[in-house]
């Protein structure tokens, strides 16, 4: 076997996981299923602070209030990130989510509750997948917050034209 | 030292384009909900209302002279689960499908008394709210829920 092998592989590894393109296409696919995951919480927000209920863990008095913003965090943020507008900020408040929507998951599976997943619409059951999918959406939005270096990204555009304009006056 | 004012920097606009996005939800999400036909309130009606409790020991007793009808307000799979004796399962969200059939069901002089898991979702309130905008005022609240009767001892019907 040649001992040199796994490390040099390790490090391909490493360096992918680092590589920003690999940040960029993670923006779209991660944008695309928040934004796909607001849709239907959007057209329908009763039946969504339905979900929100059943889950037992907010307060029922922001239960509504939470009902009608979440939906919105998830289409702004999820649209910011595929454009590349404010990539770092969206994926901060994606990864915060995330990490709620987990202890919640985490909690309801613990207690045994049969209830309504309410993440992408209605009909999907609470369990082990859920919790699986939204680790991996977890990792995927901490490697964009760390690694994206803005490619075909709106906020490129911004600082280039920040970093031409002071010297295009000066000159 | 330029490293952190760097950091600073992209620390204050880090935080900056959250504020931002949140304020930007907050203003879309309650604006459109303002404009809808039946927009959503912002705190359930149903959490300021005063409702007439019974205690387990008295429900029990009611119930064996026949002048109770419990209404389970929980999903059909907690129902499913165990219930009360007797008990029909009526969620919440299948209210105004079932109120009228039940009518013919209810106790002369009797009571319906309403219950829920008697810890997180409070759906016994959001039942009893329906029933009261139904002009039906014939209602109680199990006090302490399902949780209250069960640690009481009283018989349930387990799946």
């Amino acid at each position: 076997m040649d001992r040199g092998a796994l490390p040099s592989l390790t490090r391909r590894i490493c360096l992918l996981l680092q590589s920003p393109y690999l940040s960029a296409t993670l923006r779209v696919i991660l944008g695309a299923l928040f934004v796909a995951a607001s849709w239907d919480k959007i057209l329908h927000p009763a039946r969504f602070a339905e979900d929100v209920a059943n889950y037992a863990i907010l307060p029922p008095l922001f239960v509504n209030l939470w009902a009608l913003i979440l939906p919105w965090l998830e289409m702004i943020a999820g649209l910011f990130l595929i454009a590349g507008f404010l990539s770092r900020s969206s994926s901060l408040i994606l990864s915060a989510l995330l990490v709620s929507f987990i202890v919640a998951i985490f909690i309801n599976i613990a207690r045994g509750a049969e209830i309504d997943c309410g993440c992408f619409g209605t009909g999907e059951e609470l369990g082990g997948i859920t919790l699986l999918r939204d680790l991996v959406m977890l990792a995927m939005a901490v490697q964009i917050f760390f690694f994206d270096r803005g490619f075909f990204a709106v906020d490129s555009l911004l600082r280039e034209r920040g970093s031409r304009g002071p010297s295009a006056s000066g000159s | 030292m330029q490293a952190v004012k760097l950091e600073k920097k992209e620390l204050r606009n880090l935080l900056l384009g959250c504020f931002f996005i949140v304020l930007l939800s907050l203003v879309v999400g309650l604006g459109l909900n303002f404009l809808r036909a039946s927009p959503l309130p912002l705190c359930p009606p149903f959490l300021f209302a005063s409702y007439e409790k019974i205690d387990p020991a008295q429900a029990q007793k009611l119930a064996r002279e026949g002048r109770i009808l419990f209404l389970d307000s929980r999903n059909h799979l907690q129902y499913k689960k165990a219930h009360l004796p007797a008990a029909l399962n009526l969620p919440v969200k299948d209210f105004s499908a079932l109120h009228p059939a039940l009518t013919p069901l209810l106790p002369e002089n009797g009571w319906i008394v309403i219950y829920g898991e008697g810890w997180g979702r409070p759906t016994e309130r959001e039942l009893a709210y329906l029933f009261r905008q139904a002009k039906d005022n014939r209602i109680k609240i199990l006090d302490r829920g399902f949780r209250g009767w069960t640690e009481e001892g009283y018989p349930v019907v387990r799946r």
